[in-house]
């Protein structure tokens, strides 16, 4: 009974202002995709996008993001960092796809995972996915193992700075 | 002269679809011909888009929208399946 | 003016459409496939929509959302392919280095049947 009472203490941190953000988020992408605001479309869209976002903070933490303008300065820089590496993984996969004989190493490292929070391990695995040459396979408590077009080292330490080190600051200071 | 453009553009994106039905038949796993039709999809996306823009109907992009929606989930299970195995 | 800039940023994207292609016919084994094809057609479709999006600028709200669930989505399914590829030991090219994932499964399914 005891451990009840404090697990549900522990859900409502910090329950208003997440689901403040995921209900706004939602009912702007509510409105986008409908295109008009008309009173009826917006009732309808508010409470829906109401409903939702608060099934989703109840159920879990996974959602539990503050909101302050330091995270959202290191999300830009992210997305910044994150769009120039999506362009350097795609010129290099087009000298691959090019060459006119394919020369790769491929092979499979493990890597440090630095980030605790759901939603981190989310955007990191997916920004990983979308750098040069890297694919991410599995997640096995905090080790990710990484499909790497051309092996340059298979001991971790070295393979995690050389693949997660330009996005480790940002998200780490966004998501924690 | 966008319109030339638009029109090397439309040729590069059947070459693509080409490719990916190539190795759609070819095959040779079941992995291999489900990651073809996962790059189909996206292409298609992106060609639905364009036809939105070359017949002139903002609807379409709901289409594109709707069709990417429905393919992410059809190809996450099948890999759900395959990997436990029939 | 801007007809050009736009037309010029889709034929860009489908250049890299059309390379996700290639790759896909060229690579060696299924997880290089995965990584050309997901890539390059992600980046792709990013252009091509934008591209789309200096034609029409009272559309691009609704290409950036299709663009944004392009980029969450597909680097998702490469995921997913890839470890069900792993787990039914699809065989790797043969210029393969390491398996430390191999390693791995191997080394904690001899430490569980000991």
């Amino acid at each position: 009974m005891q451990q009840d009472h404090e697990t549900t203490q522990r859900r409502l941190v910090g329950f208003p202002e997440s689901l403040i953000v995921l209900w706004g988020f939602l009912f702007v992408v509510w409105l986008v995709i409908n295109s008009s605001v008309e009173p009826p479309i917006v009732v309808i869209g508010a409470l829906a996008s109401l409903a939702l976002a608060a099934i989703f903070v109840r159920r879990g933490d996974v959602w539990r993001l503050g909101l302050t303008p330091r995270k959202v300065f290191h999300f830009l820089a992210y997305t910044g960092v994150f769009f120039v590496e999506l362009v350097k993984a795609n010129i290099e996969m087009l000298r691959y796809v090019y060459a006119p004989r394919i020369d790769i190493r491929p092979g499979i490292v493990k890597v440090k995972m630095p980030l605790r929070s759901p939603i981190g391990r989310l955007a990191l695995a997916n920004s990983i996915a979308l750098t040069p040459g890297s694919l991410v396979m599995n997640l096995q408590g905090d080790a990710l193992f990484i499909h790497w077009l051309d092996v340059k080292t298979t001991d971790p330490d070295e393979a995690t700075r050389m693949i997660i080190g330009p996005f480790e600051k940002h998200l780490g200071a966004v998501f924690g | 002269m966008a319109e030339i453009i638009l029109q090397i553009a439309v040729v590069l994106i059947f070459f693509s679809i080409v490719f990916g039905v190539v190795r759609l038949v070819v095959g040779r796993t079941t992995i291999d011909r489900v990651v073809a039709i996962d790059m189909l999809s996206v292409v298609t996306i992106s060609l639905i888009a364009l036809y939105a823009h070359i017949s002139g109907r903002f609807v379409y992009i709901d289409v594109a929208l709707v069709y990417g929606l429905l393919s992410f989930l059809a190809v996450l299970a099948i890999a759900r399946y395959l990997e436990k195995g029939p | 003016m801007s007809e050009l800039i736009g037309s010029i940023v889709i034929l860009v994207g489908a250049f890299f459409l059309f390379s996700a292609g290639v790759g896909l016919l060229r690579m060696p084994d299924v997880f290089t496939r995965i990584q050309a094809g997901t890539k390059a057609s992600t980046l792709g479709n990013i252009l091509v929509l934008a591209g789309l999006g200096i034609y029409h600028p009272g559309w691009s709200l609704k290409l950036l959302i299709i663009a944004y669930f392009v980029l969450m989505t597909n680097p998702l399914s490469s995921h997913a392919l890839s470890r069900a590829a792993h787990s039914i030991r699809t065989p790797m090219a043969r210029t393969t280095v390491v398996d430390a994932l191999r390693d791995e499964n191997d080394a904690s399914a001899a430490k569980g049947s000991s």
